[in-house]
Parts: structure tokens; sequence; C-alpha cells
């Protein structure tokens, strides 16, 4: 009897050991073809590049090729970071405008977007208004200015133009927007619903890359975890690195959920993996937050000091979510609040007036945050991160 | 074709990151080895020496500095590049010490171009991986 025990034991060790040995091979394999897949994928965008700039050479006059060539351009910045790629695209767009302003759909958006991407929100919103007054039943071009409105705080406005696409928000041409829009207005598990279907339908799509499928994981996972749904995020996560495994993005997001998590050797170590990728200022908040909590302030200061550097609030390039880590990380609060304040009489939106009631919270200037925290309030009730500075402020009026 | 560009113009303000001024260096040596591969990613346009073979080899030469614990320069010799897309990829061989502890690095790569320049140095060396931070006003970093 114990003989035959010890037997089955064996063999069960065995069975499990193989199965284990087939299912890291088949993974291995998975991400070899993945990583091929995307390679060949860049490639054909770059001849794309390549064909587009020779039949704009060959016809200068043309405006659809431009516009396709500029949406190449800015896809490629996407991907790689590229501010020269951003600036092509916005020039290709102004081009295929020149050469004709009305019928060139993709002209008016491409221009709208590559303002977008340089953060000149006025300036798309410009563009948005031209294509909407040219073409008023074209349903993306009313989602793409419903979204830029947005990012304005122009909320009455940017509701009256996306209730009339509520019932279309399934499709792939405006599931992204109408998504932002629930997420902005505080409806965060709509916006991952609609992004999970505009996912699946634009997994059926032949022509769609990989990158373009993992970044509907990347934004329903980050979705998940604003709302502090760790599990769902930490899914989404590993269901985006199956489709594109060294996507920064993705990455970056591990490494929040491993800080979250107190995994904080994976937190540094995927950190790294991600800024290596692809540097996002905010990654390098968190690997200094996972250093500190390791026991080693030296290398956190390092990566703060990158983290401020790269946020330039000195250069004009001032970035919320910077600014908002390094307020609470002992970053040069007269400094953020001068930059917020300038910041909000562009751009007076949820997170812009967020960021404002958190400056003065953290000036010592109660009251003027809490008005300032009201009005993020009065649009967005509901975001976790906007309720905690809420709490906080009350509790520091109240004198706790 | 068509889907790809669409979706391009329709993915857009949540896609929005800020561009930054960024390389990536990749220090890699094999166990006992005496000699380290070296490979650089800058973007294209922003690099000084373009696709210049030897502007590339004068520009590492003055730009990507190792040295000794001592202060004694190790040879870098550039060797290939690639480019893809925006991305310039370049490859060099690096003569080292059999260990790349304390070896000390001057990245001062497109900070001319650039005040916000963030240089990134990747070092994977005896089993361990050290990621090194330089900013435009960074002197030498010793690898820990």
């Amino acid at each position: 009897m114990f003989r035959i025990t010890i037997s089955v034991l064996a063999l069960s060790a065995v069975v499990t050991t193989t199965a284990h040995l087939r299912s890291v091979k088949a993974a291995a394999r998975d991400r070899a073809t993945a990583l091929t897949e995307i390679s060949d994928q860049r490639r054909v965008r770059d001849l794309d590049i390549e064909f587009f700039t020779a039949r704009v050479e060959r016809d200068p006059q043309g405006a659809l090729d431009l516009a396709r060539l500029g949406a190449l351009y800015l896809v490629r910045a996407r991907e790689s970071g590229s501010s020269a790629d951003i600036l092509r695209a916005e020039a290709a767009a102004r081009r295929s405008l020149a050469n004709r302003r009305e019928r060139n759909t993709t002209g008016w958006q491409l221009l709208a977007a590559s303002l977008v991407a340089q953060h000149r929100f006025n300036d798309a919103l410009e563009a948005a208004d031209s294509l909407v007054a040219l073409q008023s039943d074209n349903l993306s071009a009313r989602a793409q200015r419903g979204e830029i409105l947005l990012e304005l705080g122009r909320y009455p406005e940017a509701d009256a133009a996306f209730q009339p696409l509520w019932l279309r928000r399934y499709e792939p041409e405006l599931a992204a927007r109408v998504a932002r829009w629930a997420e902005v207005r505080g409806r965060s598990f709509a916006a991952r619903d609609i992004l999970r279907s505009a996912r699946d339908r634009v997994e059926k799509e032949a022509n769609t890359t990989r990158e373009q499928r993992a970044w509907y994981a990347f934004r329903i996972a980050d979705l998940a975890l604003k709302s502090d749904a760790v599990s769902e995020a930490s899914q989404w996560v590993d269901r985006g690195l199956a489709v594109a495994p060294e996507d920064a993005r993705l990455i970056g997001l591990a490494a929040k959920i491993a800080l979250a998590q107190g995994r904080f050797h994976d937190a540094v170590e995927l950190g790294d993996s991600a800024i290596t990728a692809r540097l996002d200022p905010a990654t390098l908040g968190l690997i200094a937050d996972a250093e500190e909590a390791l026991g080693s302030p030296a290398e956190a200061a390092g990566y703060r000091r990158a983290m401020e550097a790269a946020a330039g609030l000195q250069l004009g390039g001032f970035h919320r979510v910077w600014a908002l880590y390094l307020l609470d990380h002992g970053g040069n609060v007269a400094q953020i609040l001068g930059a917020v304040t300038r910041d909000i009489q562009t751009r007076p939106d949820i997170y812009g007036y967020d960021l404002l009631a958190w400056s003065y919270y953290r000036a010592g200037r109660y009251q003027d945050a809490r008005g300032a925290i009201a009005k993020a309030l009065r649009w967005n009730a509901e975001d976790p991160a906007i309720r905690r500075h809420a709490a906080a402020i009350q509790k520091a009026i109240d004198g706790g | 074709m068509s889907r790809l560009w669409l979706l391009g113009v329709a993915v857009s303000v949540a896609a929005a990151s800020h561009p930054l001024h960024t390389s990536v260096t990749t220090v890699t040596q094999t166990a006992g080895s005496t000699r380290a591969d070296v490979s650089v990613r800058v973007f294209l346009d922003d690099f000084p020496p373009g696709r210049d073979s030897a502007a590339i080899g004068a520009y590492l030469d003055r730009a990507l500095i190792f040295t000794t614990e001592a202060g004694r320069r190790l040879a870098l010799t550039f060797t290939a590049q690639r480019s893809e897309g925006s991305v310039l990829l370049l490859q060099a061989e690096l003569q080292a010490p059999a260990s790349l502890r304390g070896v000390r690095i001057t990245n001062r790569l497109v900070v001319e171009r650039f005040a916000d320049q963030l240089n990134v140095v990747k070092v994977q060396s005896g089993g361990r991986a050290t990621t090194l931070l330089f900013l435009s006003s960074d002197g030498a970093k010793e690898i820990p």
C-alpha cells in the first residue's frame, strides 16, 4: 500500500512538472510570436510612411495622402514618444488642409489630435469646431470635440456633445472618447464596460495592431486601478502583456500594482523595465516610493530628482500628475502653486481644481483649498483621489 | 490599412502623454567576460551626429565615458547602427574589467540640445541589474 502511494505521488509529480514545463514553453513561444508580430507591424508602419511620403512628393497638392501620412506619424509618436513625429503630424495636417478644407475629415481630426498631443487644447478645439461646422452629422468629429471640451473643463458643452452618442458608445470609432467622458464625469464602471466591449470588437478587426489592442487593456486596467479594483487591473495588465509583452505603459502599471500590494522589489524591477522601454516620469516617482519603502533613501532621492527634472516645471512643460506627486513628496509648494494657478486659467477642469486644492492644502491655505475642491467635486464626486483630498481638507479645516 | 490610420486619429486625449527628451543605454556583461555590450537608443531627430558613422563614433567618445575606479578610461568602440522608425539604435563594445562594480559612467548624450534631457543607463552584470539616471547637470556616476 505504502509503495503504491509513493508511486502515485511520484507519477503525479512527474505529470505536474511536465504540464508546468509545457505551459512555460507555450508562454515563451507566445511571447516570441507577439514580439515578432509587433516588430513586423512596426516595419509595415514605417514602410507605409515611406510609401505615403513618396506619394506626397509626387502629388504635393493632394489632401488625403498627407492626412494619412500625418496619422501614421501620430501612431508612431504614441508608440515611441517622439515629439518630432507629433510636430510632423501637425505639419502634415496643416498642409493637407491647405490643399483641401472641405471633405477632409482625416485632415481636421489629425490636426486636432496632434494639437491635443501637444496639450494645446484651445487650438485643438478650434480645429474640432471647424470640422463639426463643416460636417455636423460626423459623430466621430463630435466625439473628438466633446473630448477636448472635457479637457478644457467645459462640462455642460461636453455633456451636450456626448449625450446623443451614448447609444452608439460601443462603436470603436467612438468608444474611447465616450469612455473618457464617462470616466471624467465619475462613471468609471461604465467607462470600463465601454472599453471592454470596444476591445472585443477591435480584437476581431484584422487590421489593428497588437499595440492598439494592448492600449485598450491598458486603459481598462488603469481605470480599474484608479477605482481601487486592483485584482481587475492586474488581470487586464496580464491580458495586455500577453498581446504586447514589452509595452512600457502596461509594465509601468504592473509596477504600480506591485507597489500598491507592497511588493517593493517587484515594483522597482518592473518600474526600471518600464522606464528603459519608454520613460514616464510618473514611473520614476513610483520607483522612488518603492526604494523608500525598501529603506534606500539615496536611491529614492535620485529617482525623485530625475522626476522633478523631467516634469519640467520651469520650462513650461507643466504636467499635473507629476506636480501632484511632487506636492506629496516634498516638492517646492510655492513653485507648484504658481504653475497650477497659471494652468487653471486656460484649463479649468476637474483635475486642475483638484490639483489647485491640493496645492493650497500643502501651502496651509485650507479655506482656499475647500473652495477649489468644491469645484472639482461639482462635476465628479466619485473619483477616489478627489474624495480623499476633499476629506483631508475638511479634516484640516475642522482642526483634525 | 484603413483601420490603422483611423484608429490612430481616433484614440486621442486618454493616450496623450508629454513627449520627453530621453535616451536609454543598456550595458550587458556576461559573467567573467572582459568586454561588455553597450546599446544606445536615441531619437534620430534629436541625435546631433545623425547617422554618420564617423561622427557617431566621435560623439560617443565625447558623450558616453566609462572609467575605472582609478580613473582609467575604458575603450568604447562603436560597432553598428540601425534605425527603427524615429528611433536610432547604436551598438558598441566596451573593454571592461571582469566586474563592472565601481566603474564610473558619464552620460552627456544630447544634453547640449535639451536642458531637460534625461539619460537612463541600465547595467546588467554579474547577475545584477542596476539603473542609473543622468540629468543634464550630472557628472560621473558609479556602478554600485
